[in-house]
């Protein structure tokens, strides 16, 4: 069967029912969120890797618990975040450490550079506090309003509005990109 | 207009949060005149325009082929187990009194035998489904060490993920409060004089003289449905492990007891009763549940155990006399998936 089309709720309920190529559909659609969650995390590709496959595996364990009630996006971001967390709690991996050298370069390199630029960009957000890049996380990765995001943070939507908020207004004070620089 | 709300409604604009138009407008003439507030806007746009970084191409395969190895396993596991155990599920169980298996030493050394056998079945079984096997093998009577680290059934406690802070669906506990930090009920437990055990799986025949009874549980077992009912406990000789069984049943079932280790002390889980399977152990009842995420006041860290774990004590007290474990604790963990805080009391040696 074709899942390319089915929705995500339509997916697990397959899935669920057995049918492992919409699970595979579900991967193929999420991985790359998830992978760029874990990677803006850990700061590091083969963490962000492991963690992806953590979270797929334990997607594919308690699909019986989700309900629809929530988006499955909501859902897949909780896992998500609560994976990475749980690595770095039972000590399987650190986030690595970011020097604030790396961040505050952009002011002075050439930002017509993408690639200089784009580095640096990931750099500052991986340098953001966690529960704002988390915030940011859930919005601009995962593409949760702030409704959603606050029910998977288990927090106000207000509250994750401000985390955005600041997260932005953090980035725009370590970027500091000239007119005409980003393009 | 503030450059501060101005920068604030650029950005809820940015997420389609729903605005007023004229706020908006005014907000965007600012931000072309304001040059901090423009130097804002570019950096939105710069990260909004930032790919997101790529896994590597072949991710997406390894994952489906982990799934498909799980899946697979837990076929394996599906059509292995009824052959040499009985399901669970009081609808499978044959009505047979066990007693009388246990009362008979001509049936008793059949029941062992047979035992003996399914268990090397079992074990088999588990080798060739490894931690996605849903139904639960029967390992050996292990040390308290080896035990405290066993995780029985990988594959039911999936809320073993969930973070204190993390919202969802709602798990019950055994004091009737509902937690929403969990996606999924708990794999068995049952309290024991207070004591936690884990549900380890079904047996059949068991060799009752080598165990004696230690007192009862008031639980439904895994009938869902079904209100408690005391039933009478019987425990390995170093209370490991004990087995319950349903009246006029012949499937037993085996729980081991819930440790931890902190600071070279075992220490035993303790909770009130826990009244059938999907319910998780929670704070007895003498222990008012804290008040903030941090445990106060009811609770103040103590340190960390060898896995990075904080532990917590009673303020005012030390730890000698219990400690407790936050919600979310890491899937190794012997609380891992409980949604509420759990309650640890030194192991009291006989």
């Amino acid at each position: 069967m074709n899942y390319a089309h089915a929705d995500d709720v339509a997916l697990v309920a397959a899935a669920r029912d057995g049918e492992l190529d919409a699970f595979e559909e579900l991967v193929r659609r999420h991985t790359g969120v998830v992978y760029a969650h874990a990677y803006r995390f850990f700061g590091d590709g083969a963490a962000a890797d492991d963690a992806a496959q953590e979270v797929f595996i334990k997607v594919y364990r308690s699909m019986d618990t989700f309900d629809g009630r929530a988006k499955f996006s909501t859902w897949l971001y909780r896992i998500t975040r609560n994976t990475c967390l749980d690595m770095v709690r039972s000590g399987k991996r650190r986030p690595l450490p970011i020097d604030p050298l790396d961040v505050a370069h952009v002011a002075t390199s050439d930002i017509a550079d993408e690639v200089a630029l784009s580095t640096t960009i990931e750099t500052a957000l991986s340098a953001l506090a966690p529960e704002d890049r988390d915030a940011l996380s859930a919005v601009s990765l995962f593409g949760l309003s702030y409704a959603e995001a606050g029910t998977a943070l288990g927090v106000p939507a207000g509250t994750v509005k401000s985390r955005v908020f600041r997260a932005r207004r953090a980035l725009a004070a370590v970027l500091e990109i000239p007119r005409g620089g980003a393009r | 207009m503030e450059c501060n709300e101005a920068q604030a409604l650029v950005s809820a604009a940015l997420d389609k949060e729903t605005l007023d138009a004229a706020s908006l407008q005014t907000a965007k003439e600012h931000c072309r005149s304001c040059e901090s507030c423009n130097a804002f806007v570019r950096t939105l746009a710069a990260v909004q325009r930032q790919p997101k970084p790529e896994p590597p191409a072949d991710l997406p395969d390894r994952i489906i082929a982990r799934v498909r190895a799980e899946a697979a396993a837990q076929q394996v596991a599906a059509t292995a187990a009824p052959a040499s155990a009985t399901p669970a599920g009081p609808s499978a169980e044959r009505r047979l009194d066990p007693r009388a298996i246990w009362r008979d030493p001509k049936k008793r050394a059949a029941a062992a035998a047979w035992a003996s056998a399914a268990a090397v079945v079992l074990v088999v079984a588990g080798i060739a489904t490894y931690s996605g096997v849903r139904q639960i093998l029967i390992p050996p009577l292990a040390s308290e060490a080896q035990r405290e680290v066993v995780v029985l059934d990988s594959a039911a406690p999936e809320s073993s993920s969930q973070p204190y802070n993390g919202a969802g669906a709602t798990a019950q506990q055994s004091d009737g409060s509902v937690a929403g930090t969990a996606t999924a009920a708990s794999t068995g437990y049952i309290s024991v004089n207070g004591t936690v055990y884990r549900y380890a799986g079904l047996v059949q025949g068991i060799d009752s003289a080598t165990l004696r009874r230690v007192g009862s549980a008031n639980t439904a077992l895994d009938a869902a449905a079904d209100p408690p009912a005391s039933i009478d406990v019987l425990a390995s000789p170093d209370l490991t492990r004990v087995f319950v069984s349903r009246e006029q049943s012949e499937t037993v079932y085996a729980f081991d007891r819930v440790t931890r280790l902190y600071s070279n002390t075992v220490y035993v889980q303790r909770s009130g009763d826990i009244a059938r399977f999907g319910e998780w152990p929670s704070l007895p009842s003498g222990i008012p549940q804290p008040q903030t995420p941090e445990g106060s006041p009811t609770f103040t860290p103590d340190g960390q155990d060898a896995s990075g774990v904080t532990v917590y004590r009673r303020t005012g007290s030390s730890a000698d006399s219990g400690i407790a474990i936050a919600p979310g604790s890491p899937a190794s963990d012997p609380a891992a998936g409980n949604p509420g805080w759990t309650w640890w009391e030194p192991l009291q040696t006989p």
